[in-house]
C-alpha cells in the first residue's frame, strides 16, 4: 500500500504541476493568437516559447508518474492510454488526479496488497 | 531484469501483438512528427540567414556596431582615399600565405567613411588604388581588439581598430570595418581578397522546435519502454 501511496502522491504533483503550466499556456496562447499577433513569424515572447518547452518535459515527468502508477494498480492498456493523454488537454489532469484518488480509496485494502505482491519487481 | 521464457510466450499472445502493432504506429508516426519539428527548425534557421546574409548597404546598420550585425553582408558605393591606406604586417591569404593586408578609407557617396580590408598583396608588394566610384560588397567585422595597447605609427599597422585608424586618417570612421569581397569595377594588379574572420552574422535559433523534435523522438522511446516493461510484468490487456 505505500508503494501505491507514494506513487499516488508523485502523480498527484505531476499531475498539477503539468495541470497548471498548461492551463496558463493555453490561456496565454488563445490570447496571443486572438489579439496579438503571435501567428506570424517571429511574433512570440520568448518566454512564451520557454513556456511550452517547459510544459513539454514536465509533461515527461507526469508521463513517468502515470505510468508507474497505472502498472501498480494493473490497470488495462486503454485506460493507461487515457490517463496518459489527460495530461495534454488542458484541465483534464485535475480530474484524472481527483479519480485516481477516488479510485484508489475505493480498493478494498487487501487487493491493493495482493496487487503489490504480484510485481515481479519486487 | 533478464528475460524470461515466460516475457518471450506472453509477446506471443494476441493481445500483445495488437499491442506490439499499435507500438510500431506511434513509434512511425512520432518519428515523423520529430522530423516534421525538425526540418521546421531548419527551415526557419535557413530563411534567417538568408534575411541577414541578404546584402545591405552599409549605411543602413546601426551605429555603433551591434554584435547582432557582426557578419553581415553589406554593401557600399563610393570612392577609396588614395593617401589613406595602410598595410598590416603578417596576415595570410586565402590559401595560407602570409603577406600583408591592405586597408583602405572609403568615402561612401553619403560622405561616411569607413576602413575596408580590400585584400592580400604578397609581402612588401606593390599595388594600386582603384581611381574614381566603385561599388563593393564585403563582409562587416568588429574593430579587432587584440594588441590593444600597441599603438599604431604610419602607414604600417598591428590590428584594424576604427578608432585607431580614425585618428591615422584624421576623419570620423564607421564602427568596425567591411572585409571586401568583390569590388566593381575591378582593378589590374588589385589586392587578393581575404575570407573575413566572422562569417555569418547571428540569428535567433527556434528552441521550441528543436526541442520539440527531440520530445517526440524521446516519447517514442518511452512508448518502446512501457511495451517491454508491460510484457515483463505479464498483464497485457486490453479491458479488464
Amino acid at each position: 500500500m505505500k508503494k501505491i501511496s507514494t506513487a499516488l502522491l508523485a502523480f498527484r504533483i505531476m499531475a498539477w504541476v503539468t495541470g497548471v503550466v498548461l492551463a496558463f499556456a493555453s490561456v496565454w496562447a488563445l490570447y496571443g493568437y486572438l489579439f496579438l499577433n503571435y501567428g506570424t513569424e517571429g511574433g512570440k515572447p520568448l518566454l512564451y516559447s520557454f513556456l511550452w518547452l517547459a510544459h513539454g518535459w514536465l509533461y515527461f515527468a507526469y508521463l513517468i508518474a502515470a505510468v508507474n502508477l497505472a502498472f501498480l494498480l494493473r490497470f488495462p492498456i486503454l485506460k493507461t492510454l487515457a490517463l496518459l493523454l489527460a495530461g495534454t488537454i488542458p484541465f483534464a489532469s485535475f480530474y484524472a488526479d481527483f479519480v485516481m484518488h477516488r479510485y484508489v480509496a475505493s480498493l478494498p485494502d487487501k487487493t491493493v496488497d495482493k496487487a503489490v505482491k504480484q510485481d515481479p519487481t519486487q | 531484469m533478464p528475460p524470461s521464457s515466460n516475457f518471450w510466450r506472453r509477446a506471443k499472445t494476441p493481445a500483445s501483438i495488437v499491442a506490439l502493432l499499435s507500438l510500431i504506429l506511434v513509434c512511425v508516426l512520432f518519428f515523423f512528427l520529430g522530423k516534421w519539428q525538425w526540418d521546421r527548425t531548419q527551415d526557419i534557421l535557413d530563411a534567417e540567414r538568408a534575411a541577414v546574409m541578404a546584402a545591405v548597404p552599409v549605411s543602413e546598420i546601426d551605429q555603433p556596431l551591434d554584435p547582432q550585425d557582426y557578419g553581415r553582408t553589406v554593401t557600399a558605393t563610393g570612392s577609396f582615399i588614395n593617401a589613406d591606406q595602410v598595410r598590416i604586417g603578417s596576415r595570410l591569404s586565402r590559401d595560407s600565405i602570409a603577406g600583408d593586408w591592405i586597408v583602405s578609407a572609403l568615402e561612401t557617396q553619403s560622405g561616411q567613411w569607413i576602413a575596408v580590408v580590400r585584400g592580400w598583396v604578397p609581402q612588401g608588394q606593390l599595388f594600386t588604388t582603384p581611381e574614381g566610384t566603385v561599388s563593393i560588397e564585403g563582409v562587416l567585422q568588429p574593430s579587432d581588439t587584440f594588441y590593444a595597447s600597441v599603438s599604431d605609427s604610419g602607414a604600417e599597422i598591428v590590428t584594424i581598430d576604427s578608432q585607431q585608424l580614425s585618428e591615422l586618417w584624421d576623419a570620423p570612421l564607421l564602427d568596425g570595418y567591411i572585409v571586401m569581397q568583390s569590388q566593381s569595377p575591378l582593378e589590374a594588379n588589385s589586392p587578393e581578397s581575404v575570407p573575413p574572420t566572422i562569417s555569418t552574422a547571428e540569428v535567433g535559433f527556434p528552441l521550441q522546435n528543436f526541442f520539440y523534435a527531440i520530445q517526440w523522438w524521446v516519447f517514442a522511446l518511452f512508448a518502446v519502454t512501457i511495451y517491454i516493461r508491460w510484457l515483463v510484468l505479464g498483464n497485457i490487456k486490453f479491458r479488464k
